[in-house]
């Protein structure tokens, strides 16, 4: 009788061990770090990727869930279709049409960013829904009272339990599972990426050759390769909207060097990212070169680069635009994979 | 079977048992007056008040012992607050016997600052957490005065900041006597000892005044 009763405990353990085994995450999404590339600064040890945790950050990144009146998700402004950016909204949407102050940035190679934000005030990739989430012109949510909600939810339950082996939903495993998605969100397969790899059959028009060459006298100190940013803060010389009267970095470091100062955004996929700046000011690329050419406000404190007027003739700013166009990354723009719903499509 | 698990139960209370507690107490209070949130209290200044809101992070204990040991607690980040007031009891896994002083942190430091979503105490969700500029709330102090000309006169002090020049993190060295418990003063009046509620009534972001307050509040600490 007590052999078979240990018996029923060693099964019933080894059962729940096995079951632990079953769910526990798997490490089978690997991060792809083209080569020449520097190193991802996000911190994967803490936060290994998992297709379940992949799945779960896609289906929250989705999910109106997140916002306070269940209306608007993350990709509400940040649509696949534009390389997750806003298009056609210069700033980007809350709920109940409230407007926010800044253009939505696009969400790509967020691995490599040091900072967030147009003013980098966020330091890490996981924080940084915190400031959609909770502020009041965009999600308006409160973190406890979201995690609640989501508690509530058999479905996200069961989706914590499979991504992080814990189906009590915490403000913490809800960043850490929108950065599951979000750190995938990687774009290094444009035309201008398979020249450079010296890939067979593929090589610049004349025009977009001379459209390099020009980018590279002219853009890229700050939009520099092979990311197109160097993440630096740069007043690029336009002139403050006096109704948002905003400055930028200034708010963040309370200096005054940093005044009219927006950390230098990527120009991968730039051709769908529109509108362009941190206002969203202009639609159209020929407006963002007409702005470097003509536009600069000779500030104190603009970017050292733009002191010397940028001169480009009209075939010259064509060149510019058809080069930016091979920044275009079709696989990153169509890939099911990012797209709504995968998480439900991928059912195991 | 059953005798086996008995076993097992009480070598684990016996091990629990074996270990030292130091109990480390905090007394939150104003002047000699308990702080609670139904009190008014009297500054130096002569502004009257009422503390609505009071919290802030402990953190990085360490007891130094007289024989030149030390003990350092493994992630230590506490959230004390005024709304439950067991949180200002700790409690560590350290010997109780020839303390010499104890050493803490007011506020978050650096690396946690920057290391993403955390948990437990320093979980984003537990309003000591600015979004908008990455980092915590060291220390949040809210309440009304009539001294303050603001909507519902109001007061706010939100203590934060982790980036030079704005580093408000404090570090506290206290001598203690040898004891089983430490009990350490939390004496809000000397917060607002150089504090004008009239002229100073809001600080919400890292910045030059804020990091005076935070000098200020590395003396509110004392040994009973």
């Amino acid at each position: 009788m007590r052999i078979k009763k240990t018996y029923i405990v060693l099964t019933f353990i080894f059962a729940l061990c096995a079951s632990f085994a079953f769910f526990s995450p798997g490490k089978n999404t690997k991060i792809i770090v083209p080569k020449g590339w520097p190193k991802p600064l996000y911190d994967f040890s803490k936060n290994p990727l998992t297709e379940e945790g992949f799945k779960l950050g896609s289906a929250l990144f989705y999910d109106p869930i997140l916002s306070h009146d269940n209306t608007i998700s993350c990709a509400s402004c940040h649509l696949p279709f534009t390389a997750f950016t806003h298009a056609d909204h210069s700033l980007s949407h809350g709920i109940g049409g409230k407007i926010g102050t800044r253009n939505s940035t696009a969400l790509m190679n967020l691995i490599w960013s040091p900072s967030f934000m147009w003013d980098g005030g966020v330091n890490n990739l996981e924080v940084q829904p915190i400031n959609p989430l909770t502020n009041p012109l965009e999600m308006d949510s409160q973190l406890p009272e979201l995690v609640l909600e989501l508690n509530q939810s058999p479905k996200y339950r069961k989706m914590f339990y499979r991504a992080f082996n814990d189906s009590v939903i915490t403000s913490q495993l809800l960043l850490k599972a929108l950065a599951q998605f979000t750190s995938q969100l990687n774009t290094y397969n444009s035309k201008y990426d398979s020249i450079m790899r010296h890939e067979k059959n593929v090589a610049f028009t004349a025009s977009e050759k001379n459209g390099y060459a020009l980018f590279k006298k002219n853009c890229s100190s700050c939009h520099t390769e092979p990311l197109f940013t160097n993440y630096s803060f740069q007043n690029n010389g336009l002139p403050i909207d006096t109704f948002l009267m905003d400055y930028g970095r200034m708010k963040i470091t309370q200096n005054s060097k940093d005044s009219l100062k927006f950390r230098v955004p990527t120009l991968r996929n730039i051709e769908f990212s529109a509108p362009y700046f941190h206002d969203g000011r202009v639609n159209k690329l020929k407006d963002v070169l007409e702005h470097y050419t003509t536009g600069i406000a000779v500030g104190p404190t603009v970017a050292e680069s733009l002191k010397s007027k940028i001169e480009l003739t009209k075939q010259e700013k064509k060149d510019l635009i058809a080069f930016l166009k091979t920044l275009t990354d079709k696989y990153f723009m169509y890939n099911s994979r990012f797209r709504y719903n995968y998480s439900e499509v991928a059912k195991d | 079977m059953k005798n086996t698990l008995c076993f097992l139960l009480l070598a684990g209370i016996h091990f629990v048992q074996a270990q030292d507690i130091l109990h480390l107490k905090f007394s939150p209070e104003f002047k000699n007056a308990a702080l609670n949130t139904d009190s008014l209290y009297l500054t130096s200044k002569g502004d009257s008040i009422r503390i609505s809101s009071f919290r802030m992070y402990i953190s990085s204990i360490e007891v130094i012992y007289k024989n030149g040991t030390t003990f350092k607690e493994k992630n230590s980040y506490h959230l004390l607050d005024i709304d439950d007031i067991s949180s200002f009891d700790l409690e560590l896994p350290a010997s109780i016997n020839n303390v010499q002083k104890i050493v803490f942190s007011i506020g978050v430091d650096s690396l946690a600052s920057v290391s993403g979503a955390l948990g437990g105490d320093l979980d984003p969700g537990k309003g000591m957490y600015w979004a908008w500029q990455s980092g915590y709330v060291n220390l949040k102090i809210e309440g009304t005065s009539p001294s303050c000309k603001t909507h519902k006169s109001e007061f706010g002090f939100h203590i934060g900041g982790y980036m030079h020049p704005f580093y408000a993190l404090r570090t506290i060295t206290l001598p203690v006597a040898n004891t089983k418990e430490i009990e350490i003063n939390i004496d809000l009046a000397r917060f607002f000892e150089n504090i004008d509620l009239s002229k100073s009534n809001s600080i919400m972001i890292p910045s030059k005044e804020a990091m005076k307050i935070a000098d200020s509040c590395a003396k509110i600490f004392s040994v009973k």
